[in-house]
Protein backbone atom coordinates (compact mmCIF):
# COMPACT_ATOMS: atom_id res chain seq x y z
CA UNK A 1 0.00 0.00 0.00
CA UNK A 2 1.51 3.48 -0.51
CA UNK A 3 1.71 6.01 2.05
CA UNK A 4 -0.82 8.91 1.91
CA UNK A 5 0.39 12.50 2.11
CA UNK A 6 -2.29 13.98 4.65
CA UNK A 7 -1.65 16.16 6.62
CA UNK A 8 -1.98 15.42 10.37
CA UNK A 9 -5.04 16.66 12.56
CA UNK A 10 -6.70 16.30 15.88
CA UNK A 11 -8.26 13.29 16.69
CA UNK A 12 -11.09 14.65 19.24
CA UNK A 13 -14.53 14.65 18.03
CA UNK A 14 -14.75 18.56 16.01
CA UNK A 15 -17.50 20.00 13.97
CA UNK A 16 -19.56 17.97 11.60
CA UNK A 17 -17.49 19.03 8.32
CA UNK A 18 -14.36 17.61 10.54
CA UNK A 19 -15.71 14.40 10.90
CA UNK A 20 -15.79 13.87 7.37
CA UNK A 21 -11.85 14.30 7.05
CA UNK A 22 -10.22 11.08 7.70
CA UNK A 23 -7.11 10.49 9.88
CA UNK A 24 -3.57 9.20 9.35
CA UNK A 25 -3.80 6.36 11.09
CA UNK A 26 -0.74 3.07 11.33
CA UNK A 27 -1.42 -0.72 10.76
CA UNK A 28 0.18 -2.44 14.06
CA UNK A 29 -1.09 -5.67 14.01
CA UNK A 30 -2.73 -7.84 11.18
CA UNK A 31 -4.45 -11.27 12.20
CA UNK A 32 -5.66 -13.71 9.96
CA UNK A 33 -9.43 -14.96 11.90
CA UNK A 34 -10.47 -16.96 8.98
CA UNK A 35 -10.07 -17.81 4.89
CA UNK A 36 -11.70 -14.39 4.49
CA UNK A 37 -11.70 -12.51 7.28
CA UNK A 38 -8.64 -10.52 9.30
CA UNK A 39 -8.46 -8.47 12.08
CA UNK A 40 -6.13 -5.39 12.11
CA UNK A 41 -4.68 -3.09 14.08
CA UNK A 42 -4.68 0.41 14.20
CA UNK A 43 -2.83 3.21 15.83
CA UNK A 44 -3.60 6.81 15.11
CA UNK A 45 0.00 8.51 13.48
CA UNK A 46 -0.74 11.66 15.59
CA UNK A 47 -2.43 11.69 19.38
CA UNK A 48 -4.62 8.93 20.81
CA UNK A 49 -7.85 8.26 19.00
CA UNK A 50 -11.26 9.82 20.38
CA UNK A 51 -13.41 6.92 22.76
CA UNK A 52 -15.80 5.15 21.12
CA UNK A 53 -18.48 2.66 22.65
CA UNK A 54 -19.13 -1.17 21.98
CA UNK A 55 -21.10 -1.31 18.15
CA UNK A 56 -20.08 2.11 16.87
CA UNK A 57 -18.38 2.20 13.56
CA UNK A 58 -15.41 3.67 11.87
CA UNK A 59 -14.98 4.90 8.23
CA UNK A 60 -11.78 3.07 6.93
CA UNK A 61 -10.37 4.19 4.07
CA UNK A 62 -8.11 2.29 2.20
CA UNK A 63 -6.12 5.70 0.23
CA UNK A 64 -6.70 5.11 -3.62
CA UNK A 65 -9.16 2.76 -3.29
CA UNK A 66 -12.90 3.81 -1.16
CA UNK A 67 -13.80 4.17 2.22
CA UNK A 68 -16.26 1.33 4.20
CA UNK A 69 -17.89 1.31 7.26
CA UNK A 70 -16.26 -0.81 9.60
CA UNK A 71 -17.28 -2.00 13.50
CA UNK A 72 -14.72 -1.38 16.10
CA UNK A 73 -14.12 -4.87 17.53
CA UNK A 74 -11.88 -4.44 20.11
CA UNK A 75 -12.34 -3.49 23.83
CA UNK A 76 -13.50 0.36 24.82
CA UNK A 77 -10.85 0.24 27.54
CA UNK A 78 -7.50 -0.31 24.99
CA UNK A 79 -7.09 3.83 24.71
CA UNK A 80 -4.13 3.89 22.31
CA UNK A 81 -5.41 1.53 19.09
CA UNK A 82 -8.72 -0.09 17.74
CA UNK A 83 -8.66 -3.12 16.17
CA UNK A 84 -11.54 -4.04 13.04
CA UNK A 85 -12.32 -7.04 11.91
CA UNK A 86 -12.97 -7.16 8.07
CA UNK A 87 -14.37 -10.00 5.16
CA UNK A 88 -12.99 -9.82 2.15
CA UNK A 89 -16.48 -9.13 -0.04
CA UNK A 90 -15.56 -6.06 -2.66
CA UNK A 91 -12.81 -3.65 -3.67
CA UNK A 92 -12.61 -1.78 -0.73
CA UNK A 93 -12.42 -5.09 1.89
CA UNK A 94 -9.93 -6.67 0.02
CA UNK A 95 -7.86 -3.70 0.32
CA UNK A 96 -8.22 -3.90 3.93
CA UNK A 97 -7.23 -7.44 4.39
CA UNK A 98 -4.21 -6.82 2.14
CA UNK A 99 -2.35 -4.24 4.63
CA UNK A 100 0.77 -4.95 6.09
CA UNK A 101 2.32 -3.91 9.46
CA UNK A 102 3.13 -0.12 8.42
CA UNK A 103 0.50 0.56 6.22
CA UNK A 104 -1.44 3.40 6.54
CA UNK A 105 -5.12 3.73 6.23
CA UNK A 106 -7.72 7.06 6.99
CA UNK A 107 -10.10 6.51 9.68
CA UNK A 108 -13.17 8.79 10.48
CA UNK A 109 -15.65 8.31 13.29
CA UNK A 110 -17.10 6.88 15.98
CA UNK A 111 -20.34 6.98 14.16
CA UNK A 112 -23.45 5.59 15.65
CA UNK A 113 -25.60 4.25 18.36
CA UNK A 114 -23.92 1.65 20.26
CA UNK A 115 -25.34 -1.42 21.90
CA UNK A 116 -26.89 -0.31 25.23
CA UNK A 117 -24.58 -2.16 27.50
CA UNK A 118 -24.74 0.45 30.20
CA UNK A 119 -29.06 -0.08 29.89
CA UNK A 120 -28.81 -3.95 30.19
CA UNK A 121 -26.62 -4.03 33.76
CA UNK A 122 -28.64 -5.67 36.26
CA UNK A 123 -29.79 -7.69 34.18
CA UNK A 124 -29.28 -10.93 31.63
CA UNK A 125 -27.11 -10.40 28.24
CA UNK A 126 -27.73 -12.75 25.19
CA UNK A 127 -26.08 -12.34 22.49
CA UNK A 128 -26.81 -13.93 19.28
CA UNK A 129 -24.28 -13.72 16.49
CA UNK A 130 -23.64 -14.81 12.68
CA UNK A 131 -21.03 -15.01 10.63
CA UNK A 132 -19.33 -11.73 10.95
CA UNK A 133 -21.98 -10.57 12.42
CA UNK A 134 -19.55 -11.17 15.66
CA UNK A 135 -17.06 -8.53 14.69
CA UNK A 136 -19.50 -5.60 15.87
CA UNK A 137 -19.99 -7.24 19.13
CA UNK A 138 -16.97 -8.45 20.40
CA UNK A 139 -16.93 -4.77 21.90
CA UNK A 140 -20.00 -5.11 23.79
CA UNK A 141 -18.98 -9.27 25.20
CA UNK A 142 -15.69 -7.62 26.17
CA UNK A 143 -17.62 -4.58 27.94
CA UNK A 144 -20.08 -7.44 29.62
CA UNK A 145 -16.71 -9.20 30.47
CA UNK A 146 -14.70 -6.58 32.09
CA UNK A 147 -18.08 -4.96 34.26
CA UNK A 148 -18.97 -8.40 34.83
CA UNK A 149 -20.56 -8.23 38.46
CA UNK A 150 -22.50 -5.55 36.97
CA UNK A 151 -24.70 -8.12 34.63
CA UNK A 152 -26.72 -11.66 35.18
CA UNK A 153 -26.09 -14.19 33.05
CA UNK A 154 -24.15 -14.08 29.97
CA UNK A 155 -25.10 -16.42 26.70
CA UNK A 156 -23.32 -16.10 23.32
CA UNK A 157 -25.41 -18.13 20.48
CA UNK A 158 -22.98 -18.13 17.97
CA UNK A 159 -23.80 -19.46 14.24
CA UNK A 160 -21.06 -19.81 11.02
CA UNK A 161 -21.34 -21.73 8.13
CA UNK A 162 -18.65 -23.99 8.48
CA UNK A 163 -15.87 -24.97 11.59
CA UNK A 164 -13.19 -22.91 9.10
CA UNK A 165 -15.53 -19.77 9.92
CA UNK A 166 -15.73 -19.66 13.26
CA UNK A 167 -14.24 -16.22 14.31
CA UNK A 168 -12.05 -15.20 17.32
CA UNK A 169 -11.31 -19.07 18.22
CA UNK A 170 -8.83 -18.66 20.58
CA UNK A 171 -10.53 -16.26 22.08
CA UNK A 172 -14.24 -18.50 22.52
CA UNK A 173 -12.12 -20.78 23.64
CA UNK A 174 -11.02 -18.72 26.42
CA UNK A 175 -13.98 -16.98 27.23
CA UNK A 176 -15.46 -20.85 27.33
CA UNK A 177 -13.86 -21.85 29.91
CA UNK A 178 -14.67 -19.41 32.45
CA UNK A 179 -17.80 -20.48 34.26
CA UNK A 180 -19.82 -17.30 34.09
CA UNK A 181 -20.21 -17.55 30.50
CA UNK A 182 -22.19 -19.56 28.76
CA UNK A 183 -21.24 -20.32 24.94
CA UNK A 184 -23.26 -22.14 22.33
CA UNK A 185 -21.50 -22.53 18.95
CA UNK A 186 -23.18 -23.79 15.83
CA UNK A 187 -22.66 -24.36 12.10
CA UNK A 188 -24.45 -25.56 9.16
CA UNK A 189 -22.46 -27.91 7.80
CA UNK A 190 -19.87 -30.27 8.94
CA UNK A 191 -17.43 -33.06 8.56
CA UNK A 192 -17.34 -35.69 11.21
CA UNK A 193 -14.29 -34.27 13.09
CA UNK A 194 -16.40 -31.62 14.43
CA UNK A 195 -18.23 -32.38 17.80
CA UNK A 196 -19.97 -29.44 18.73
CA UNK A 197 -23.66 -28.12 16.93
CA UNK A 198 -24.86 -28.61 13.09
CA UNK A 199 -28.09 -26.58 12.69
CA UNK A 200 -28.92 -22.87 12.12
CA UNK A 201 -27.88 -20.61 15.46
CA UNK A 202 -31.82 -19.98 16.32
CA UNK A 203 -32.44 -23.21 17.32
CA UNK A 204 -30.10 -22.43 19.90
CA UNK A 205 -32.23 -19.51 21.28
CA UNK A 206 -35.16 -22.10 23.49
CA UNK A 207 -32.47 -23.23 25.44
CA UNK A 208 -30.28 -20.29 26.71
CA UNK A 209 -30.15 -19.67 29.97
CA UNK A 210 -31.45 -16.52 30.37
CA UNK A 211 -34.28 -15.04 32.48
CA UNK A 212 -36.78 -13.62 29.85
CA UNK A 213 -38.01 -10.98 32.13
CA UNK A 214 -34.88 -9.40 32.63
CA UNK A 215 -32.43 -10.29 29.70
CA UNK A 216 -31.29 -7.74 27.24
CA UNK A 217 -30.57 -9.40 23.38
CA UNK A 218 -27.98 -8.25 21.19
CA UNK A 219 -27.69 -9.41 17.69
CA UNK A 220 -26.07 -9.18 14.78
CA UNK A 221 -25.29 -10.97 11.46
CA UNK A 222 -27.13 -11.22 7.85
CA UNK A 223 -30.83 -9.47 7.93
CA UNK A 224 -32.31 -12.93 7.66
CA UNK A 225 -30.71 -14.58 10.50
CA UNK A 226 -31.38 -11.32 12.61
CA UNK A 227 -35.38 -11.97 11.72
CA UNK A 228 -35.98 -15.25 12.87
CA UNK A 229 -33.10 -14.77 15.45
CA UNK A 230 -35.42 -11.81 16.98
CA UNK A 231 -38.34 -13.96 16.66
CA UNK A 232 -36.85 -16.60 18.56
CA UNK A 233 -36.74 -14.27 21.48
CA UNK A 234 -40.09 -12.92 21.34
CA UNK A 235 -41.27 -16.49 21.01
CA UNK A 236 -39.07 -17.25 24.49
CA UNK A 237 -40.96 -14.00 25.89
CA UNK A 238 -38.43 -11.09 25.61
CA UNK A 239 -40.11 -7.73 24.88
CA UNK A 240 -39.59 -6.40 21.27
CA UNK A 241 -37.62 -3.24 23.27
CA UNK A 242 -35.06 -5.60 25.05
CA UNK A 243 -33.94 -6.88 21.59
CA UNK A 244 -30.82 -4.58 19.60
CA UNK A 245 -29.99 -5.93 16.16
CA UNK A 246 -27.65 -4.03 14.30
CA UNK A 247 -29.26 -3.15 10.99
CA UNK A 248 -27.09 -1.94 8.56
CA UNK A 249 -27.10 -0.53 5.37
CA UNK A 250 -23.68 0.90 3.47
CA UNK A 251 -22.95 4.60 4.56
CA UNK A 252 -20.94 7.13 2.76
CA UNK A 253 -20.81 10.22 4.75
CA UNK A 254 -21.80 8.43 8.06
CA UNK A 255 -23.08 12.02 9.63
CA UNK A 256 -26.71 11.79 9.04
CA UNK A 257 -26.36 14.19 5.99
CA UNK A 258 -26.29 12.06 2.64
CA UNK A 259 -29.35 9.54 2.95
CA UNK A 260 -27.27 6.36 1.55
CA UNK A 261 -27.68 4.59 4.90
CA UNK A 262 -32.12 5.24 4.80
CA UNK A 263 -33.88 2.62 6.23
CA UNK A 264 -37.15 3.47 6.39
CA UNK A 265 -37.68 6.43 8.75
CA UNK A 266 -34.19 5.93 10.02
CA UNK A 267 -30.92 6.96 8.72
CA UNK A 268 -28.55 4.58 10.18
CA UNK A 269 -25.56 5.85 10.50
CA UNK A 270 -27.42 8.50 12.53
CA UNK A 271 -30.02 6.77 14.64
CA UNK A 272 -28.37 3.08 14.65
CA UNK A 273 -26.97 0.91 13.59
CA UNK A 274 -28.36 -0.20 16.85
CA UNK A 275 -31.85 0.01 17.23
CA UNK A 276 -34.99 -1.77 19.17
CA UNK A 277 -36.47 -4.42 17.40
CA UNK A 278 -40.00 -2.75 18.35
CA UNK A 279 -38.22 0.12 16.30
CA UNK A 280 -36.32 -1.43 13.05
CA UNK A 281 -38.45 -4.70 13.12
CA UNK A 282 -41.35 -3.91 10.69
CA UNK A 283 -38.62 -2.48 8.55
CA UNK A 284 -36.25 -5.53 8.39
CA UNK A 285 -39.39 -7.55 7.28
CA UNK A 286 -40.59 -5.06 4.22
CA UNK A 287 -39.58 -6.35 0.57
CA UNK A 288 -36.89 -3.73 -1.27
CA UNK A 289 -36.23 -1.41 1.79
CA UNK B 1 -45.70 -42.97 37.71
CA UNK B 2 -42.38 -42.04 37.07
CA UNK B 3 -40.26 -43.24 34.15
CA UNK B 4 -37.86 -41.69 32.19
CA UNK B 5 -40.86 -40.60 29.76
CA UNK B 6 -42.19 -38.27 31.74
CA UNK B 7 -38.56 -36.11 32.59
CA UNK B 8 -38.31 -36.04 28.59
CA UNK B 9 -40.15 -32.83 27.09
CA UNK B 10 -41.36 -34.89 24.24
CA UNK B 11 -43.66 -36.13 26.41
CA UNK B 12 -44.36 -33.92 29.12
CA UNK B 13 -47.50 -33.67 30.02
CA UNK B 14 -49.33 -36.64 29.12
CA UNK B 15 -51.87 -38.40 31.24
CA UNK B 16 -50.96 -41.08 33.74
CA UNK B 17 -52.80 -43.70 31.85
CA UNK B 18 -51.06 -42.19 28.58
CA UNK B 19 -47.75 -42.76 30.29
CA UNK B 20 -48.49 -46.30 31.95
CA UNK B 21 -49.39 -47.41 27.90
CA UNK B 22 -46.08 -46.15 26.74
CA UNK B 23 -44.21 -47.22 29.90
CA UNK B 24 -43.49 -50.74 28.45
CA UNK B 25 -42.25 -49.41 25.16
CA UNK B 26 -39.19 -47.80 26.87
CA UNK B 27 -35.85 -49.09 27.21
CA UNK B 28 -32.76 -47.42 28.79
CA UNK B 29 -29.95 -47.25 26.41
CA UNK B 30 -26.51 -45.58 26.50
CA UNK B 31 -23.87 -45.21 23.90
CA UNK B 32 -19.89 -44.04 23.63
CA UNK B 33 -18.55 -41.16 21.54
CA UNK B 34 -18.54 -42.36 17.82
CA UNK B 35 -21.17 -45.29 18.31
CA UNK B 36 -23.16 -45.56 15.49
CA UNK B 37 -27.17 -45.95 16.66
CA UNK B 38 -28.68 -46.54 13.12
CA UNK B 39 -27.60 -46.70 9.84
CA UNK B 40 -28.94 -45.48 6.53
CA UNK B 41 -31.75 -47.62 5.15
CA UNK B 42 -31.97 -49.82 8.43
CA UNK B 43 -35.00 -50.86 9.87
CA UNK B 44 -36.80 -47.66 11.29
CA UNK B 45 -38.05 -50.08 14.40
CA UNK B 46 -37.60 -47.38 17.40
CA UNK B 47 -37.13 -43.58 18.25
CA UNK B 48 -35.08 -42.32 20.86
CA UNK B 49 -35.58 -39.51 23.29
CA UNK B 50 -32.39 -38.20 24.14
CA UNK B 51 -31.78 -37.76 27.95
CA UNK B 52 -28.27 -36.58 27.50
CA UNK B 53 -25.49 -35.68 25.01
CA UNK B 54 -25.65 -35.01 21.49
CA UNK B 55 -26.41 -37.24 18.21
CA UNK B 56 -25.24 -36.40 14.63
CA UNK B 57 -27.19 -37.17 11.67
CA UNK B 58 -24.76 -37.64 8.79
CA UNK B 59 -25.15 -38.76 5.51
CA UNK B 60 -22.36 -40.66 3.58
CA UNK B 61 -20.62 -38.80 1.26
CA UNK B 62 -19.33 -40.44 -2.41
CA UNK B 63 -15.33 -40.41 -1.57
CA UNK B 64 -15.07 -38.57 1.45
CA UNK B 65 -15.50 -38.57 5.11
CA UNK B 66 -19.66 -38.80 6.28
CA UNK B 67 -21.51 -35.18 6.64
CA UNK B 68 -23.11 -33.50 9.47
CA UNK B 69 -26.41 -32.31 8.61
CA UNK B 70 -27.79 -32.07 12.19
CA UNK B 71 -27.18 -32.68 15.94
CA UNK B 72 -29.97 -33.34 18.41
CA UNK B 73 -29.11 -32.46 21.43
CA UNK B 74 -30.60 -33.45 25.49
CA UNK B 75 -34.05 -32.70 25.48
CA UNK B 76 -34.81 -34.03 21.52
CA UNK B 77 -36.10 -36.71 19.77
CA UNK B 78 -34.11 -38.88 17.55
CA UNK B 79 -35.79 -40.82 14.81
CA UNK B 80 -39.53 -40.35 13.06
CA UNK B 81 -39.24 -42.94 10.37
CA UNK B 82 -40.73 -45.29 12.69
CA UNK B 83 -43.98 -43.81 11.67
CA UNK B 84 -43.88 -43.28 8.13
CA UNK B 85 -43.12 -46.45 5.86
CA UNK B 86 -41.29 -48.09 4.44
CA UNK B 87 -39.91 -47.33 7.90
CA UNK B 88 -36.19 -46.99 7.19
CA UNK B 89 -34.14 -44.62 8.73
CA UNK B 90 -32.87 -42.05 5.85
CA UNK B 91 -29.73 -40.91 7.51
CA UNK B 92 -26.74 -42.38 10.01
CA UNK B 93 -27.23 -41.38 13.51
CA UNK B 94 -23.98 -41.12 15.56
CA UNK B 95 -23.18 -40.23 19.19
CA UNK B 96 -20.79 -37.40 19.34
CA UNK B 97 -20.30 -37.65 23.10
CA UNK B 98 -21.80 -40.18 25.79
CA UNK B 99 -25.55 -40.27 24.78
CA UNK B 100 -28.36 -41.31 27.44
CA UNK B 101 -31.31 -41.72 25.68
CA UNK B 102 -34.65 -43.65 26.16
CA UNK B 103 -35.22 -46.33 23.31
CA UNK B 104 -39.13 -46.43 22.33
CA UNK B 105 -40.06 -49.38 20.38
CA UNK B 106 -41.85 -49.18 17.42
CA UNK B 107 -44.18 -51.92 17.54
CA UNK B 108 -45.42 -51.36 20.97
CA UNK B 109 -45.40 -47.12 20.37
CA UNK B 110 -47.99 -48.30 17.23
CA UNK B 111 -49.54 -50.83 19.38
CA UNK B 112 -50.37 -48.38 22.33
CA UNK B 113 -51.44 -45.38 19.81
CA UNK B 114 -53.83 -48.32 18.04
CA UNK B 115 -55.57 -48.69 21.32
CA UNK B 116 -55.91 -45.27 22.33
CA UNK B 117 -56.56 -42.61 19.91
CA UNK B 118 -56.55 -39.87 21.58
CA UNK B 119 -52.76 -41.00 22.61
CA UNK B 120 -52.35 -41.64 18.80
CA UNK B 121 -53.33 -37.91 17.83
CA UNK B 122 -51.39 -36.34 20.93
CA UNK B 123 -48.25 -37.96 19.72
CA UNK B 124 -48.61 -37.35 16.45
CA UNK B 125 -49.11 -33.52 17.16
CA UNK B 126 -45.98 -33.30 19.22
CA UNK B 127 -44.24 -35.11 16.16
CA UNK B 128 -45.43 -32.60 13.94
CA UNK B 129 -44.40 -30.10 15.94
CA UNK B 130 -41.05 -31.56 15.57
CA UNK B 131 -40.90 -32.32 12.23
CA UNK B 132 -42.15 -28.55 11.63
CA UNK B 133 -39.55 -27.57 13.48
CA UNK B 134 -36.84 -29.46 11.59
CA UNK B 135 -38.05 -28.36 8.39
CA UNK B 136 -37.93 -24.97 9.10
CA UNK B 137 -34.41 -24.84 10.21
CA UNK B 138 -33.44 -27.14 7.34
CA UNK B 139 -35.17 -23.87 5.25
CA UNK B 140 -33.10 -21.83 7.41
CA UNK B 141 -29.58 -23.80 6.62
CA UNK B 142 -30.73 -24.08 2.89
CA UNK B 143 -30.51 -20.21 2.68
CA UNK B 144 -26.90 -20.49 3.40
CA UNK B 145 -27.54 -17.83 6.33
CA UNK B 146 -23.81 -16.21 6.72
CA UNK B 147 -22.82 -16.65 3.49
CA UNK B 148 -23.30 -12.79 3.10
CA UNK B 149 -24.02 -9.92 5.67
CA UNK B 150 -27.72 -9.85 4.61
C1 LIG C 1 -22.78 -0.20 10.31
C2 LIG C 1 -21.94 -1.19 9.53
C3 LIG C 1 -20.97 -1.94 10.18
C4 LIG C 1 -20.19 -2.84 9.47
N1 LIG C 1 -19.23 -3.56 10.14
C5 LIG C 1 -18.46 -4.41 9.46
C6 LIG C 1 -17.41 -5.14 10.11
O1 LIG C 1 -17.18 -5.00 11.30
N2 LIG C 1 -16.69 -5.99 9.36
C7 LIG C 1 -16.91 -6.18 8.02
O2 LIG C 1 -16.22 -6.96 7.39
N3 LIG C 1 -17.88 -5.51 7.38
C8 LIG C 1 -18.64 -4.63 8.06
N4 LIG C 1 -19.62 -3.92 7.39
C9 LIG C 1 -19.84 -4.19 5.96
C10 LIG C 1 -18.82 -3.46 5.12
O3 LIG C 1 -18.99 -2.07 5.30
C11 LIG C 1 -19.03 -3.85 3.66
O4 LIG C 1 -18.66 -5.20 3.51
C12 LIG C 1 -18.19 -3.00 2.74
O5 LIG C 1 -18.78 -1.73 2.65
C13 LIG C 1 -18.07 -3.62 1.36
O6 LIG C 1 -17.27 -2.77 0.57
P1 LIG C 1 -16.41 -3.35 -0.64
O7 LIG C 1 -15.94 -2.21 -1.46
O8 LIG C 1 -15.37 -4.27 -0.14
O9 LIG C 1 -17.44 -4.23 -1.43
P2 LIG C 1 -18.54 -3.74 -2.47
O10 LIG C 1 -17.93 -3.82 -3.84
O11 LIG C 1 -19.16 -2.47 -2.02
O12 LIG C 1 -19.59 -4.91 -2.26
C14 LIG C 1 -19.25 -6.26 -2.51
C15 LIG C 1 -20.46 -7.11 -2.22
O13 LIG C 1 -20.80 -7.02 -0.82
C16 LIG C 1 -22.12 -6.53 -0.66
N5 LIG C 1 -22.14 -5.61 0.49
C17 LIG C 1 -21.46 -4.46 0.62
N6 LIG C 1 -21.72 -3.88 1.79
C18 LIG C 1 -22.59 -4.66 2.42
C19 LIG C 1 -23.26 -4.61 3.69
N7 LIG C 1 -23.13 -3.63 4.56
N8 LIG C 1 -24.09 -5.60 3.97
C20 LIG C 1 -24.27 -6.60 3.12
N9 LIG C 1 -23.69 -6.73 1.93
C21 LIG C 1 -22.86 -5.78 1.58
C22 LIG C 1 -22.45 -5.82 -1.94
O14 LIG C 1 -23.83 -5.83 -2.20
C23 LIG C 1 -21.72 -6.65 -2.97
O15 LIG C 1 -22.42 -7.81 -3.31
C24 LIG C 1 -20.41 -3.01 8.07
C25 LIG C 1 -21.38 -2.25 7.43
C26 LIG C 1 -22.13 -1.34 8.13
C27 LIG C 1 -23.15 -0.53 7.40
S1 LIG D 1 -24.30 7.60 5.58
FE1 LIG D 1 -24.97 9.54 4.94
S2 LIG D 1 -26.81 9.79 5.99
FE2 LIG D 1 -26.02 7.96 6.79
Amino acid sequence: MSAPTLSPRPTTTGPVDERLLPVPHRVVDVRRDTADTMTIGLEPIHGMPPPFEPGQVDMLYAFGTGEVPISISSSTQVADRREYTIRRVGAVTTALTNVERGDRIGVRGPFGVPWPVEAARGGDVVVIAGGIGLAPLRAAILHVLEHRQAYGQLSLLYGARTAGDILYREELETWRSRLDVDIDVTIDAAGSGWHGNVGVVTRLVPRARFDEQRATALLCGPEVMMRYGAQALLDRGIAPERIFVSAERNMLCGIGTCGHCQLGPYFLCHDGPVLSWDRVGPYMSVREL
Amino acid sequence: MTTELTRHPFFAGLREEEINRLAPCELGVSYDPDTLIFETGGEADCCYLINRGNVALEVVAPAGPPLVVETIDDGGLLGWSWLIPPHRWQFDARAVSHVEATRIGAECLRAAMAHDPSLAAEVTRRLAEVIARRLHHTRLQLLDLYGQRS
